[in-house]
């Protein structure tokens, strides 16, 4: 029984890629040919990053990431490619995820309120 | 008038004695009550000039009585039927209060948050001036600050699934579209939490330097900077529910 | 009457209203488009003519020039003062009130009334009532008010009588009414709606026909009409289905035929769950779409569209299949949004979904998710769009829009069973607790020889991972006084973790800790008993497999299940034993209601504690629902006329269901089965001047048996005759059991 791996995010295809060089191409030539970036820097100059990942889940595993590809592609200030660099998952690191999280407030239904609130008939007004 | 709850007797009465009994059902807190009482005298003397005071009066008590679906088909009609009484702000001001306390739970549908966030609008937009206004402004703040709580809420379930490219288009939105709420010095370090994790190293340090000039003092900075070095978050994240099923509150 | 068009020019110095006796006079001017100071333009009056209306308030509205002064004459419309509902009995006032707009102190228009009345007849239909008319009256009242009444005349309810199939060759009509949502009336359904008529459920009821005809082969099927007709006392309706069956196909030649760059077809091979020769399916085509775009995926052609292309050859009745494999348009995920979920958590449906904001979009991998999320059984309605971002041409956004459905169900039950006698059952459970997607059931069963409560609850990802964790307590007492005169109270717990592999392979972990209490075994008991009385404690944790490829849980026709499961007890309480179970089902459907199934069980317990014997609670027992034709317990190990039980049993039978020919609407199923098996001795010390009886010899018996879904519920009988059996064994020629579950 084999674990199903599925592909994820925007992987340029290789060939594709070998063709973004370093002074050429301008962001419009890049988005024509790659698609629209995964992402982009939030601050400072623009870098387009192609992100891809072929992640699997088997029994009762969390989903595992087996192998990934981080493409960035950085633009000089006319707009052209400056430089591009591609990174697999050995760059990433093991970060522990905080659990504290910023409170949200809002309404909150105890058990004895469903249980009883809607059995049977579920009142439709209310969920309008 | 009688107090138990068969259906009203249909008692003609005059019009003061009936706007007493209403108000003082209001007094006792006694609010679906007292707004049964407002009906009934809009209802026995419609021209009166007691009637659309009442209206107004039987939507507060709607209100009160969290009865919120009533409450707004009433501002609706009073807003409807008296553009131009001055007290139209209030009613705007009450509708929108009674979207605004129907707000959910950020992992429940966000419709009552997006109707409230247009009614405090319309407050801020029609009465600027009004004293209203300025409360709707900082509920407005707090409904925006919901949305983005949304998106945090989905952002940190891609994280934990380690599908890290949509938790960080999810923190950057918060990041780019909801800049002043409560909730962006969470959304940048998620974000240098998922560059660390994506191995984009820059991107971890520019994000991190944006936290501490921002807001230097905050515990996520504090984890922000360690992680961009290289290290663990140091703030105590033992705060993890355990592997428990979080019990949900029996009562 | 209005302003002619030779009368323009000037500016309107006032505007005076006449004819308003509620509503001010400003609040007329703040709807007009004119105001005092413009000048007499007809556009303009006749838009502040068309606005006034639009707000409902008045009845008439007449624009008059008198002089430089703009006369606006208004009749308002009369405020509702009370709204009354007669004749209602079926649905009651305040839910007739939730469905009409028009409230009392609401100003009275004939298009609100109108409206009204039609949202008044659908609410009826909804509800099985076809022959209702509702007739609003108006009471004139001073001061322009008015009283509304509704005068409605119900009409009897239209429940479905009967359904009946024309052109059906192949399945008999029975068959087909149970794979269509509108049911035939039955007094047992009275808490559900399925009987009556609705015409909703009735298109849909043709979706589940061809579904049902396309997984047997029929690739013409087409249902001509679904008609429902009213009975002439308007009493009840006849619902008939005719359908043209056509041929019945087989799988000819299945091919993949690849146009991606270095991918071949060999390779593929082995997802295509159709064959060639066996008889045309229309789910093994959708499922070898979702299997070969999941393989060809994780090869890492994320853009893959593959289409089955269907050929049919009429002359040798065969379906040619070419899946046909292709690139995709290359767009991406960009947001995924989750609508309508009031009470469900954003992720129990976040989790179902195949795809994730950021990858490649596939159709195939979308209709995978609905169909997931539909599978919750949370929800009426699941839709699921695909809306393509204005700013970025290659990406789109999915939109999921849920209408949730009250999951909470209240159960009740009454029935007889051989083993147990008369029994009432209830259940109340919520399958999304606190929409967190977790399961809380309580169940309670009274019978006279068994009294039985259980709570259980299941969190159906623990851990944010596929991980079914989940706890139950149970409370039993059994009183087996007639087979071996003693009673049995168990009181424990269990916690349990469960996983599956794939689609069939399932596996779960349970840990369980009871108390066994064995009481009031009276003084002429088996001496082998009365040392068994007393409380025991168990503390048990096991596993079991289940390999599970039946084509439906409730009434397989098809398949097979497998499930072994070994369990150790020991780590503290006073029972120490290893135990193996193994048992399978095989079913093979012979033709149309002719079902033969294979059965076989074995278990072994080895019980490591030299000390005392294995509890008779925990002992294998051969008769009864195990072994029909003989008494629970009847075949084991005996003393005097109590059962002993024994540590390792072997059993088997061969059922084959068939219909009697009788005619359809008796609902009559025949039966014709064997029973065989043997069972070991329980490992106690045999007391000196006492011997028990005992023979490993084979037990077997044939019997007959019927199925008959009878008005009052589904009742069981059987009639089976041991024919390989000890002088010294228990028989029971006759088991009957029945049950309704409202």
């Amino acid at each position: 029984c084999s674990a199903d791996i599925a592909p994820r995010g925007n992987e340029p295809a290789p060939e594709l890629l070998a063709q973004v060089k370093p002074g050429e191409l301008t962001r419009g030539d890049v988005r024509a040919l790659l698609g629209s970036p995964s992402t982009t820097s939030a601050f400072g100059d623009e870098t387009w990053y192609y992100i891809s990942s072929q992640t699997t889940q088997w029994a009762f595993n969390a989903t595992e990431e087996l192998q990934r590809q981080v493409v960035a592609i950085s633009f000089d200030d006319r707009g052209i490619v400056k430089d591009v660099r591609t990174m697999d998952e050995t760059a990433g690191r093991d970060v522990e995820i905080v659990d504290r999280t910023t409170p949200t407030p809002g309404r909150e239904e105890t058990i004895i309120q469903q249980l009883l609130g809607n059995l049977g008939r579920f009142n439709k007004d209310a969920a309008k | 008038c009688s107090s138990d709850n068969e259906p009203d007797a249909y008692v003609e009465r005059p019009v003061e004695e009936l706007y007493n009994i209403a108000m003082a059902d209001v007094g006792e807190g006694n609010y679906e009550q007292a707004a049964k009482s407002f009906d009934e005298v809009e209802r026995q003397h419609p021209y009166s000039s007691w009637a659309t005071r009442a209206q107004l009066m039987s939507a507060y008590s709607y209100y009160e009585a969290e009865k919120y679906d009533d409450a707004i088909i009433a501002l609706d009609r009073f807003i409807q039927l008296h553009p131009g009484n001055p007290d139209v702000p209030y009613a705007y001001y009450l509708k929108a209060l009674s979207y605004y306390e129907q707000i959910s739970s950020v992992g429940r549908d966000q419709k009552m948050t997006r109707l409230a966030y247009d009614a405090l609008q319309d407050v801020i937009n029609r009465f600027p001036t009004s004293e209203y206004a300025r409360d709707a402004k900082l509920k407005l703040d707090l409904t925006v600050d919901h949305m983005a709580g949304k998106e945090m809420d989905v952002g940190r379930y891609y994280l934990k699934q380690k599908q890290y490219l949509a938790a960080v288009n999810r923190f950057k939105s918060v990041v780019e579209v909801y800049q002043t709420t409560s909730h962006v010095p969470e959304a940048l370090y998620r974000l240098v939490e998922a560059y660390a994790l994506l191995g984009m190293q820059t991107e971890a340090m520019k994000t991190a330097a944006v936290l501490g000039h921002n807001y230097p003092g905050s515990e996520w900075y504090e984890d922000a900077y360690a992680v961009a070095q290289g290290g663990q978050p140091v703030t105590d994240t033992a705060q993890d529910s355990g592997w428990l099923p979080s019990l949900p509150a029996l009562w | 009457q209005d302003i002619g068009a030779g009368q323009t020019g000037g500016v309107i110095r006032q505007i005076v209203v006449e004819g308003n006796q509620r509503i001010e006079p400003s609040t007329v001017r703040s709807y007009m488009a004119v105001a005092e100071g413009d000048a007499f333009d007809p556009a303009k009056l006749d838009q502040s003519l068309k606005s006034l209306f639009a707000t409902g308030l008045f009845a008439d509205v007449a624009l008059r020039r008198n002089g430089d002064a703009l006369v606006v004459r208004v009749v308002e419309n009369p405020i509702i003062n009370r709204i009354a509902f007669e004749g209602n009995q079926r649905i009651d006032d305040q839910q007739l009130e939730a469905e009409t707009q028009l409230r009392p102190r609401v100003v009275y228009t004939r298009a609100k009334v109108q409206s009204d009345v039609q949202r008044m007849l659908d609410l009826y239909r909804r509800s099985g009532r076809y022959a209702v008319n509702v007739e609003p009256k108006i009471i004139e009242l001073d001061q322009n008010r008015v009283d509304l009444v509704f005068e409605i005349n119900e009409g009897p309810p239209t429940y479905v009588r009967r359904i009946t199939f024309i052109g059906n060759s192949r399945y008999s009509d029975s068959s087909l009414r149970e794979e269509v949502a509108t049911k035939e009336e039955r007094w047992y359904r009275f808490l559900s709606s399925a009987d009556t008529y609705d015409p909703d459920r009735l298109t849909y009821d043709r979706e589940l026909l061809r579904r049902f005809y396309l997984r047997n082969g029929y690739a013409d099927f087409r249902v001509t009409s679904a008609v429902a007709e009213l009975t002439p006392d308007r009493e009840a309706f006849f619902v008939t289905f005719t359908m043209d069956e056509g041929e019945r196909y087989k799988f000819g030649k299945v091919e993949v035929n690849v146009s991606l760059p270095d991918l071949d077809a060999a390779s593929l091979q082995e997802h295509i769950v159709a064959e060639g020769g066996e008889w045309y399916n229309a789910d093994e085509v959708e499922t070898t779409v979702q299997n070969l775009t999941d393989a060809i995926g994780a090869r890492g052609y994320a853009f893959v569209d593959v289409r089955p292309r269907v050929t049919r050859n009429t002359d040798d009745r065969t379906i040619d299949v070419t899946f046909d494999i292709q690139e995709g348009p290359r767009v991406f995920v960009r947001r995924i949004e989750i609508n309508g979920n009031v009470r469900t958590l954003d992720k129990v449906i976040r989790r179902e979904f195949r795809l994730v904001e950021g990858d490649a979009f596939n159709t195939a991998k979308l209709r995978r998710s609905r169909e997931r999320i539909r599978n919750l059984g949370f929800f009426e309605k699941v839709e699921v769009s695909n809306i393509p971002a204005e700013d970025a041409p290659d990406q789109t956004d999915i939109i999921v829009d849920v209408e949730e459905r009250a999951t909470g169900e209240l159960s009740f039950g009454v029935g007889w069973s051989s083993s147990v006698g008369a029994l009432f059952e209830a259940g109340i459970r919520e399958r999304n607790l606190l929409g967190k997607g977790q399961d809380l059931k309580l169940d309670l069963r009274l019978a006279q020889r068994q009294t039985e409560v259980d709570l259980s609850f299941t969190e159906p990802y623990f851990l944010d991972r596929p991980l079914r964790a989940g706890f139950d307590v149970f409370h039993i007492t059994n009183d087996y006084q007639d087979e071996a005169s003693y009673d049995s109270t168990i009181t424990g717990g269990s916690l349990r973790l469960g996983w599956s592999y794939n689609e069939f392979l399932g596996h779960t972990l349970k840990y369980t800790a009871q108390q066994t209490d064995i009481r009031n075994v009276d003084d002429d008991a088996s001496r082998y008993i009365r040392e068994q009385e007393g409380t025991s404690l168990l503390s048990q944790i096991g596993h079991t497999l289940t390999y599970d490829k039946r084509d439906s849980m409730i009434e397989p026709t098809d398949g097979y299940v497998v499930s072994v499961s070994n369990a150790v007890a020991g780590l503290g309480g006073d029972e120490k034993f290893l135990r193996n179970d193994i048992a399978g089902a095989y079913y093979i459907p012979l033709a149309d209601q002719w079902t033969l199934r294979l059965g076989a069980n074995a278990g072994y317990i080895y019980n490591y504690d030299d000390k005392d014997p294995l509890g008779i609670a925990y002992r294998y027992n051969l008769g009864g629902e195990n072994l029909r034709g003989f008494a629970y317990g009847g075949a084991g190990a005996r003393d005097g006329d109590d059962a002993l039980g024994g540590n390792w049993i072997a059993n088997g039978s061969v059922e084959l269901r068939l219909p009697l020919g009788l005619p359809e609407e008796l609902g009559v199923t025949g039966k014709v089965f064997t029973d065989f098996g043997i069972i070991g001795e329980p490992d106690i010390d045999v007391i000196p001047g006492s011997p028990y009886e005992y023979s490993s010899s084979i037990r077997a018996s044939v019997g007959v048996g019927v199925i008959w879904k009878s008005p009052v519920g589904p009742i069981n009988i059987d009639l089976a005759q041991p024919v390989l059996k000890e002088d010294f064994d228990e028989t029971e020629l006759f088991r009957l059991n029945f049950g309704t579950k409202f």
